[in-house]
Order: structure tokens, then sequence, then C-alpha cells
């Protein structure tokens, strides 16, 4: 029983002469939690507050569970949307414990279900005992806690969260990430979720969109997103990804590294120049005198090692691997696909 | 002549009262000066006393035949202390007096500079006396600009210290035309050129600051500066603080004091001043109501919206600003004596004109902390079900409060002490503390005088010592 929850159409915003947000259409159903992954600048956090009501399209409508919220004629303020959101920077009311934080939203409800709903939320966030601080008291973990507590207290249809962890810093970020994933699935709020980390978009998401450049460019989950990328831009967005070139031969793109297998087949006729896109992954290194192959550069990365390959026709490849001892600088080596692994080709 | 008389006061007065602001702020917020609650608070009570009255004070207690000539007398046979009218006693009293006006602009601006800068720049290799000069004095330089700007344009626009001094200036001229001979054309011609005088103040100060932001304004960091110790410089520190708080505060109480044994001694009748100081009150309090309901919205209009319409409201509120109180209160006089009933003398024209001499003060209070409250506050309190209204009251006014206090604080206080436009536009038989004061004091009653001063210094140090105490170490 999925239920289209969200549906923006055709939406449009300009600043002055920027074009923030061009012809948008997007959509999410009921407890989805669904990223928009994009560059900064490319118009995620204006999407957010279009959708919030804090900002209103030049062009195009909005629905929530089929009531307009905005079109040319009608616009919902935003507190009457039953959209909620977190902000990048939390914006915690300084002036209030965090309690009354909580508390801000659900003043219309009497006392027995304010009190339920604030202990539900404490309790779904953990921070029951931190109630009564102030926000200056709070490290950057609680308050993104407690800014989280405060919008889902008042029970939103669709939640929003604008860069919410880009303040936290990298160790506490994948926890709170996790956190806030089983929040979110444990309260069964449908969420939309920007941020420019892949790692974060992936690892968070039912579905992840790709925003570029004032558009949406494609929605899907996220293996699908890495695996079927519709255009370059998308595989370059969606993980590490170099370029080479090559030309269709039936099941098979031939190349300066060889013959490579080709995951969609039929969409392009046999000799048609095309791109096929390399992820760090997909290519095996054994090292061979007679390689035509050179490695140029690696860096140590820990858990694994990055090599910068040349291929013989110049083109500079990045792969990874385990190993790092017996590959170095200026080995010659045959560059092989992994077993299995299949590439996506672009047109040229 | 007295174009330059006025240009040349005004100058003399910004430069010493920036010389006493800056190490006293300095020591306030950057040090660990001790007893650091009181000073703040008593550093800035020197503005509770109107210039005529310490203009006053001082010529009795510092006149050829005043208060310590008859104390110095009987040991030194000191005949006449040399005598203090003119520029040398306008300068002290109004230096005096002015200085808490870049006091307040000054730690209005140094708490929001982020410690991280400083901090860099000890890192860079300057030590704290270097990085005090290089780093944190040049982002002052705003702040102690529109402080002295304030501080020139009051003095511009004084008229009760320097006509008691009997220094020659355009206010001077401008009551003794429009008082003692009528001639209201030549009144207006002087008002005028004040008037333009005061304008080229204002584009003078914004010529020399330009346009640029000086200090970073984000809300990142919340942290606090880092105090720096004094080590041996506390006890200069207190005696230069103590000394300062003598002059400007001690001297002129006790001399009020005094005066007022003195009258008691003697016999005097104690003048009734109930009626005056209500008078003043209802004044001051109708005049602080009425800025406050215009800056709240304009604030709010200017720092969310921008745009042409909020720009020309924000500018027109500024006029008074440039514009000397008996300037306003004699086109006022103008305009009211043209149309007469029921404008005219009447307290709605006398409420309207100190409403619109103080609507710069208080508007530059709250517009300057409305900057600062990040409109993500507000968003995600509609976000959060509550409409436009709704989010002001609750999250919006409570974080303007300080500011609201002090504005309302200040704007009371120099309605309290406001003289010309009270002489020329209250209604017929209006008393109130400071026409009393102006009364008994040109005409030398200094014993009278005595109880209506002390009275309106009581009332007037209530309130800013509460905003003061409430607005915290924040400023």
């Amino acid at each position: 029983m999925v239920k289209r929850l969200l549906h923006c159409k055709n939406i449009s915003k300009k600043y002055g002469s920027i074009t923030a947000i061009s012809k948008l259409s997007l959509s999410i159903n009921n407890g989805e939690i669904l990223s928009i992954l994009g560059p900064s600048g490319c118009g995620k956090t204006t999407l957010l507050r279009l959708i919030a009501g804090l900002d209103s399209p030049d062009e195009g409508y909005i629905t929530l569970n089929d009531r307009i919220l905005v079109n040319g004629a009608t616009w919902v303020p935003p507190h009457q949307r039953e959209v909620g959101m977190v902000f990048q920077e939390f914006a915690l009311f300084p002036h209030m414990t965090v309690q009354e934080n909580i508390e801000f939203g659900l003043s219309k409800l009497n006392a027995k279900h304010k009190a339920f709903r604030v202990k539900t939320v404490l309790d779904l966030t953990r921070i029951n005992d931190l109630k009564q601080r102030f926000p200056s008291e709070l490290s950057g973990g609680q308050q993104q806690r407690v800014a989280l507590a405060r919008t889902l207290s008042t029970q939103p249809e669709l939640l929003l969260m604008d860069e919410p962890f880009s303040n936290l810093d990298a160790g506490l970020r994948s926890l709170v990430r996790e956190e806030v994933k089983t929040i979110l699935r444990d309260s069964d709020t449908a969420t939309i979720f920007v941020t420019h980390d892949r790692e974060e978009a992936f690892s968070i998401s039912d579905k992840v969109a790709i925003m570029l450049d004032g558009t949406i460019h494609q929605v899907d989950p996220p293996d699908k997103i890495y695996f079927w990328p519709n255009t370059k831009d998308v595989a370059t967005l969606s993980g590490g990804c170099d370029f080479i070139s090559g030309k269709i031969e039936n099941d098979f793109a031939l190349t300066s590294i060889g013959k490579i297998p080709i995951r969609v087949i039929g969409e392009f006729r046999n000799g048609t120049e095309v791109e096929i896109a390399i992820r760090p992954n997909d290519l095996a290194m054994t090292p061979n005198p007679s390689g035509n192959s050179r490695v140029i550069r690696k860096e140590f990365r820990g858990d694994d090692t990055l090599f910068w390959v040349e291929s013989p026709s110049g083109e500079i490849i990045c792969c990874k691997h385990k190993i790092h001892t017996t590959l170095f600088a200026g080995l010659r080596i045959d560059l092989s696909p992994e077993k299995f692994v299949k590439f996506n080709v672009f047109p040229k | 002549m007295i174009f330059w008389r006025s240009i040349i006061l005004a100058f003399s007065v910004t430069s010493t009262c920036v010389v006493i602001a800056v190490p006293i702020a300095l020591l306030i917020t950057k040090f660990d000066l001790k007893y650091k609650r009181i000073w703040e608070v008593v550093t800035l009570l020197p503005l509770v006393i109107p210039s005529y009255v310490g203009a006053y004070l001082l010529m009795s207690a510092m006149g050829p035949k005043g208060l310590f000539q008859q104390i110095l007398h009987p040991i030194f046979g000191i005949e006449r202390m040399p005598s203090l009218y003119g520029f040398a006693g306008a300068l002290i009293t109004l230096s005096l007096l002015n200085f808490p006006y870049v006091l307040l602009t000054i730690r209005g601006t140094i708490n929001q500079l982020d410690p991280a800068q400083e901090e860099s720049s000890r890192l860079l290799g300057l030590n704290r006396l270097q990085t005090l000069i290089k780093v944190t004095l040049p982002q002052l330089r705003p702040a102690i600009l529109s402080g002295g700007l304030l501080v020139s344009l009051y003095t511009l626009s004084d008229f009760g210290a320097v006509s008691l001094m009997r220094y020659k200036t355009f206010t001077w001229s401008i009551y003794n035309q429009y008082g003692a001979s009528f001639d209201m054309n030549a009144a207006a011609l002087l008002s005028v050129s004040l008037c333009v005088l005061a304008t080229l103040v204002v584009y003078f100060e914004s010529f020399i600051r330009g346009n640029k932001k000086y200090f970073n304004t984000s809300m990142g960091t919340l942290r606090a500066p880092r105090v720096m110790k004094l080590g041996l410089w506390q006890i200069p520190s207190q005696i230069f603080c103590l000394l300062l708080t003598i002059f400007s505060l001690g001297i002129p109480t006790s001399i009020l004091c005094y005066w007022l044994f003195r009258g008691l001694t003697s016999g005097e009748s104690i003048i009734n001043v109930f009626e005056s100081a209500g008078n003043s009150l209802i004044l001051a309090s109708l005049t602080s109501i009425c800025v406050i309901a215009v800056v709240l919205p304009v604030s709010y209009l200017v720092v969310r919206y921008g745009g042409i319409l909020a720009t020309i409201v924000e500018k027109s509120c500024f006029v008074g600003f440039a514009l000397p109180s008996i300037a306003v209160s004699l086109s006022l006089v103008f305009l009211g004596s043209r149309i007469g009933y029921p404008i005219y003398q009447s307290m709605g024209l006398l409420v309207f004109a100190c409403a619109l001499l103080y609507l710069p003060t208080g508007l530059g209070s709250v517009r300057s902390s409305m900057l600062h409250i990040s409109p993500k506050l507000e968003e995600s309190s509609k976000t959060l079900g509550k409409s436009s209204l709704s989010t002001y009251t609750k999250i919006t006014l409570p974080l303007l409060r300080p500011s609201i206090l002090m504005g309302i604080a200040i704007v009371f206080l120099v309605t309290m002490k406001e003289l010309p436009a009270v002489l020329m536009l209250s209604p017929l038989d209006f008393h109130t503390l400071t026409t009393d004061i102006w009364t008994y004091s040109s005409e030398a009653f200094f014993a009278k005088a005595a109880v209506p001063s002390l009275t309106l210094l009581l009332v007037s140090s209530i309130p800013l010592t509460l905003a003061m105490l409430k607005s915290g170490l924040r400023g």
C-alpha cells in the first residue's frame, strides 16, 4: 500500500537573474527516506525551502497527500503545511531549555497529550537527561538530536533535513547518522534529506535523487544509482569515476586496455564511439613487464590503496587495491575487468 | 564666528570622549578588571546628568567665587578662581557627561568580534599589546566613529551647557533670536545652517567609515572572548575608573547634595517637585512607548525584508539623528502656531517632537541586535506550526528583549533630560523637572535647583541600571 505523499511538478524558482530551480519534478511515498544528492549550489536547499513554504516557487505546483500546498493560485503558509524541517545549523531557540524547545510546536495540545508526546520523542532520541539544559550547554550531536526531537514531536507528515550532519565532526557523523536512521524508521516518518556527501546519501536512504543545476537527473534506490547511472553526470556524482573512450562491438566495448563487457546491451549500434565509466573497484591490476599500462602514482588510504594508472592511450584511471606493497609507481601492469563487473557506457 | 565655534567645540568634545571611553571599554570587556559589574553600570550613569545641570554644578563649584574658592579662601587666601566660563567649561562638562555614548557603541561591537581572530594574531607572532592595536582596535573603528558621531551631534545640538557657560554657538544664537527678539527669520536661518552642519557631520562619519563591514557576524562561534590579565596594572586601572567616576558622577551628586543641605539649613522652603516629576515621567514614558512602537516593526521590516520601501522608512527614521532638538522644536513651533488648536502647545506635539528626536537612538539599538537573530530561528518556528505573529512574539521578541530594554531606558533617559523641546513646545503651565532646573539655575538659585536635579538623576538612573543589569555583560 505505497501511497504518494509529496508531489512537486515542474517547479521553478529564480533569484534575480539566477535560476535556482528549473522545471523540477519529484515525488516521495509514505514512509520513504529520500536523499537529494548534489554539489553545493545546485539548488537543494532552495527546493527544501519551497516545500516547507519558506519561499514560494515562480511556477509549478506542490501537493502533499493530494492537498495543494502551492500553485499559481494557492499558497499554504509554512505553519499550516504539516511539514517539519531540521536546519543545517539546528536553529534551536537559545532562550528556551531543551524541553521548552520541544514543547514549542505543541501548544495546541492539552497538558496530558503534550507531556506524552514530549516523553515519546525524548525517549526516541534518547535525550531525557538533557531536557533541563539550554542549547548552549549541548554538544553538536546533542543539539542535532534535540532539533530532530523538536521537529518529530509535531508529527509532521513530511520531514525535511538540510545537510543535518555537516556541522558534526567526522567521527560523530556516522554514529549520529545511524541513530537518525533508526529514529526515522521507528517513527515511520517520510523524510527528504539533502546532502552533498554520497556515502551519507547511500547509507541513510531508500531512494537517492541526483540533483544538478536546479533539476533532478535521476531518482532511484542507492544501488541502482551507483550501478545504473543514466548520465555521465550521475555516474560522476554517485561515486568515484573515470571515463575512457571505446567503440561498441556486440556485448563489449573495445578500448585501449582491451575488450570489456558492457551493462546495457543493444542501446548502441556496433561501431558507435562511446565513453565508458570506470569505478575504482572495477579493474584488476596484474604486474607484467610487457604490460601496456603503467602505475604513475599511489596513495595509501589504510583499508585500501589508490593507484593512478595511465592507459596505453594516455587516459588516467583511478583503481583501488587492497595490496599496496607489490605495486608501486613506474611499474608496468595489465588492466583487466574484475569478475562479474559490467561497465556503463555513455554516448560521446 | 559661530560656525567655527560650534565645530571646534564638537570636535574637541568628541576627541576627549573617545580618549576617555576606549580605555574604559577595553578594561571592562577585555581585561580582568575587578568590580567589573559595578564599573559597567557606574560608567554609564553620567548619561543621566543633563548638560545644563552639569554646567551649573561646575559653575557653582569651580566658578570664580564658587564652592572651591570658598573652601580654599580661608586656607590659601585665594580671592578668585580662574574663570571656567566659555570654551573650557563647555568642553569639560560635555566630555564628562557624553563619553558613555562612545562606551555604549564600543561595547555593543566588541563582544561580537570573533575571539579566533585575536588568537590567530597571537599565533602569528604578535604580542597582546600589538594584537590589541593591530587587530582589535581597527575593528572597533566603526563603533568608535558612530559613538563619536552621536557625541558630536549631541554637542552641536546642546543648548543648556553652552548657554550656561556663555559659549556662543548655533543653538545659543537660535534661542536668543527666538526668545529675546522673536526674530523668526534669523532663528530659522540659523536653524537651517545648524541642520546643514549636522548633516555634514553625519556625511563625514559615513565617508571615513565607508561601507565596509568590519566584523564577522557569523553565528558560528559563541565562545566567550578570553579575558586578559591586568596584573600590576590592576591598581592604576582601578584608580582611572575611580577618578573618572568621581569627576563625572561623584562631584556632581555631592555638590547637589551640598546645595540641598545648604538650602535646607538656611531655611529655604523645599519646592514641590511632585508635579514636575510626574510630568517628566509621563512625557518620558509616552515618548519611550511611541518610539518602541515604531522601532519594533521598522527594525523587523528593514532587517528581514529590505527593499526600497524599507530603506526609505529607515532613512526617514534617522532624520531626527541629524536634526538638533532646538531646530526640530522651532520648526514644530512654526507648524503648531500656523495650525493652532488643537496642536499648538499640546502634549501630543511635545511627545511627537521627542519621539522624532530620539527615534534613531532606539532604532539603532534594536536594529543591530535584530541583525544578529538568525532568520533560521524564525523559519523553524514557522515549520513547527507557528504563524508569523506568534513566531514574532515567542521567538523574536524574547531574543530582542535586552536591546529593547536598553533602548527604552536610553530613550526614557534622554527624554527626561530634554530641555529645548520642552521649553518651546510644552503646553502652558506644564512644568517638568528640566524646566524647573532651568528656571532656577539660570537665575542662580542653585539651592532651589538641587531638588529637581537630584530627583531627575534618581528617576532616570533606575531604568538605566535595571536595563544594564538585565542585558548582562553583553552590553
